[in-house]
């Protein structure tokens, strides 16, 4: 009820007074006196003669005590007055000590004997009681208001309440999935770490571990062969096994009913254990994918309650695929690991070196040697690239110059080796970032084989020929000694004729000698083994090297008595011609060059000594090596003396360089000697 | 005797012609094998001297040609080849003997034909 209260409504209530007295009339003059003192305040009078309750609800109560009143049954009637306002009394004529009592007792609000005081009274009762009206109403509005206030309040309590009990709600069903959140954060950065199959599996095992009931998970991996890897559990122990996919479809075929059922059988084949109630998660789509052949799955073992399992089901297939995407990626990473360690071992197995260089020559990957340093340097030891070299040409060019586009082969010469590099160029778009394959083959020995076929070649033609020659003389050879000794029979002995023709058969019979020697030392066919004596073959092998020995003094020291061997006759002349034929090469114009034989306890030496500058100490064994020489590449091919020294050794001798004080070289032949021919 | 000498080498005719002619023998000469062997078949001869390598036929091809005609006479093969590959012509069935150039004693190998020949043929 709102109520408001200001001045207008103070007027517009009524204030009921009760006059409750003898005489109407006073009652009336009483009403008239106010009205013209009091305009203001309207007032709703009435009128009781006796002093009996009455059910009007008057705000104020005038008792008229006159001399007729009763004044026990006034009294009673006082003290019944329960009201708020104190009851104004009106006495007339009569002696107020009688009430005084009661006055005092009931606290009457005043006590008057004048009516115009009674009015005045009135009015001042009015007021009062018009506040305490207002502050009744007041109160009542207040209480009101305070009760709506209060149910308002309540109201928001409630609304508070609901709406925190909502939100916190929501805050914890938002705790909670915050949780599940970052518990599959953990579960996806576990896996992802993972480096091993054991590693993820024990992951997954820990994380299904929140669920009471359920065993360790089994995977089954399906890999690109029609194999299912089978990953499994005993202890803390992880096992493999491996089952064709057709094996496995087949052992499902065994057996009908629900695919669980059958999976579960397929299980207790394979592992020959009875497997207990089993949930399967096939990888692929949240809840499709029931196939198992085609695709990996993961097996529980479970004892799980019923209202668990689908819980359960939701955890698993929330990460199923985060797992098999992991499992994957190792092994990915491991074929991939595979394949590296298998190109790693392969590239370095490559016996010749093969570095990829970039277009500045730094070799950015080598099988053999390390990377950062240009390949001349590297490999070669040089300080600018290689004269040849098809790539390092290209940064002396300012202006830029089409790159290789094709294999370029080139040959390096580095001291003693010649290598062969083969460069290939990786084919890009950008010419900056060029790279080159090179590979480097030595080719040293190679070259040389080619160099001693060649000279074989030309031995063998210079053979030929030589044979070819002695043929062609043979024959006017024959015609002119035949005919000489011939003539020789016509002439007279003593004459000068005679002498001369028996100069022109010596001559002829030279020519033979010579002919005969030549043929015997470049035949290819190697005879067989004779019995040989020294001193004449070295003095055969002499006179091929009349060239040679020209420009030199040559000392030629033979042991008295002939000194026998066996051995084929063209490969010791070859020896004997090749020490002295190096002998005078060492040697300067006018050096000395001696041959000498001796018997020196059962063997045959020949020593062949030159005033040359000698062999230095590094190199004296060096020298009988195959294909050592002094001589630039290409010069010589360095087999004599390696040759000779097997050619020697062959025959139970030996081929070497002794030390001596003086300068020069010495090279001594042994033979064993035959104690007789 | 008659005396047939087949080589492609004027000096070698010559030289042998002189020396058999010298032992009183009656010479005839021919400068190839194809001429050698016309020779000899339009001809008797006591000794037959061939020469093994020669323009148109070789020593041994003629006397393949001669076959048994050849067993009339005393076969001598000449030649300015010696060593192993050369071996084997002189293998020939038919061949009695066998000299290489040059010559060490010409008249000595006029001597030995003249005594083959007493040997084969008496």
């Amino acid at each position: 009820m709102p109520v408001m209260v200001n001045s207008t409504e103070r007027h517009e209530h009524l204030a009921k007074i009760l006059w409750v007295g003898a005489f109407r009339e006073l009652f009336e003059e009483f009403i008239k006196r106010y009205e013209e003192t009091s305009p203001d305040h309207n007032c709703d009078f009435r009128f009781q003669k006796s002093f009996k309750h009455t059910a009007w609800p008057f705000e104020i109560l005038v008792v008229h005590i006159s001399p007729e009143t009763y004044l026990p049954e006034a009294l009673t009637f006082l003290k019944d007055q329960t009201g708020s306002a104190r009851p104004l009394i009106f006495v007339q004529d009569r002696d107020p000590s009688e009430l005084l009592k009661v006055v005092n007792s009931r606290a009457a609000k005043s006590v008057q004997f004048d009516l115009s005081d009674l009015c005045s009274s009135l009015g001042e009762a009015l007021e009062s009681n018009h506040v305490l009206r207002e502050k009744e109403l007041l109160r009542r509005r207040v209480t009101a208001q305070n009760r709506q206030l209060e149910d308002l309040t309540r109201n928001l309590e409630e609304i508070v309440e609901s709406r925190s009990a909502a939100f916190f709600e929501k805050s914890q069903k938002a705790k909670d999935s915050l949780k599940e959140v970052q518990r599959l954060l953990k579960f996806i950065k576990e896996v992802a770490l993972a480096e091993s199959f054991d590693d993820s599996l024990s992951v997954l095992k820990t994380v299904s571990r929140v669920f009471h009931g359920v065993m360790p998970p089994i995977l089954f991996l399906r890999n690109r062969a029609g194999f299912f890897r089978v990953f499994y559990f005993r202890g803390q122990q992880i096992l493999e096994k491996e089952v064709s996919v057709s094996d496995f479809q087949a052992l499902l075929s065994e057996t009908t009913g629900l695919p669980t059922e059958k999976l579960r059988y397929c299980l207790s084949q394979l592992f020959s254990r009875p497997v207990g109630p089993i949930r399967y998660f096939v990888q692929g789509e949240e809840d499709g994918g029931k196939d198992v052949s085609h695709q990996s799955f993961l097996v529980f073992e479970n004892s799980l309650p019923e209202e668990a399992r689908s819980q359960f089901d939701n955890f698993i297939n929330k990460r199923k695929n985060l797992f098999f995407t992991a499992i994957e990626a190792i092994a990915l990473r491991d074929s991939s690991r595979t394949l590296a360690r298998q190109w790693s071992t392969t590239f370095g197995a490559i016996p010749d070196p093969v570095a990829i260089v970039s277009r500045d020559l730094k070799i950015q990957l080598s099988n053999k040697v390390p990377k950062g340093d240009q390949c001349y340097k590297v490999l070669f030891n040089r300080k600018d690239p290689c004269p040849s070299c098809p790539i390092g040409n290209y940064s002396r060019y300012k202006e830029a110059q089409p790159l290789m586009e094709s294999e370029q082969t080139f040959t390096v010469n580095q001291g003693q080796k010649i290598w062969q590099v083969n460069s290939f160029p990786i084919p890009s778009t950008d010419q900056e970032s060029s790279y080159f394959i090179n590979q480097y083959s030595d080719v040293t020995l190679q070259t040389a084989l080619q160099e001693r076929v060649v000279q074989s070649e030309k031995v063998a033609a210079i053979g030929m020929l030589a044979g070819n020659l002695a043929h062609e003389l043979n024959n006017p050879l024959t015609g002119i000694g035949s005919l000489a000794e011939l003539l020789l029979e016509d002439v007279q002995e003593g004459s000068s004729i005679h002498s001369d023709l028996i100069e022109v058969r010596n001559g002829a019979n030279r020519c033979q000698g010579i002919i005969k020697n030549l043929l015997e030392f470049s035949t290819l066919d190697v005879s067989e083994v004779q019995t040989v004596e020294i001193n004449d073959t070295v003095k055969k092998t002499l006179l091929f090297l009349k060239t040679a020995l020209r420009p030199h003094r040559v000392e030629i020291l033979l042991s008295d008595s002939p000194l026998y061997f066996r051995a084929q006759p063209q490969l010791v002349q070859q020896v004997i011609f090749n020490l002295v034929n190096n002998g005078c090469q060492a040697m300067e114009e006018d050096g000395k060059i001696s041959i000498q034989t001796e018997k020196v306890g059962s063997m045959i030496q020949i020593r062949v000594t030159d005033s040359g500058p000698g062999v230095p100490a590094a190199i004296r064994e060096s020298i009988f090596q195959p294909f050592f020489t002094t001589k630039p590449v290409g010069a010589g091919t360095g087999l004599g003396l390696s040759m000779s020294r097997q050619i020697i050794e062959a025959l139970g001798g030996r081929l070497t360089l002794p030390s001596s004080d003086s300068s020069g070289s010495q090279f001594l032949v042994e033979l064993p000697c035959l104690e007789s021919p | 005797m008659t005396v047939l000498i087949v080589d492609d080498e004027p000096l070698v005719r010559r030289a042998l012609e002189k020396a058999f002619t010298r032992r009183q023998h009656e010479v005839v000469t021919a400068h190839d094998g194809d001429v050698g062997l016309v020779a000899w078949q339009g001809g008797q001869y006591d000794i037959v001297v061939l020469d093994v390598l020669m323009p148109g036929l070789t020593g041994p091809e003629i006397l393949d040609a001669m076959a048994e005609k050849a067993e009339g006479s005393l076969n001598v093969l000449v030649s300015a080849y010696t060593g192993d590959y050369e071996q084997a012509p002189f293998h020939h069935q038919s061949v009695d003997s066998f000299f290489s150039k040059p010559f060490e004693d010409i008249l000595a190998l006029v001597d030995q034909c003249e005594k083959l020949w007493k040997e084969k043929f008496s």
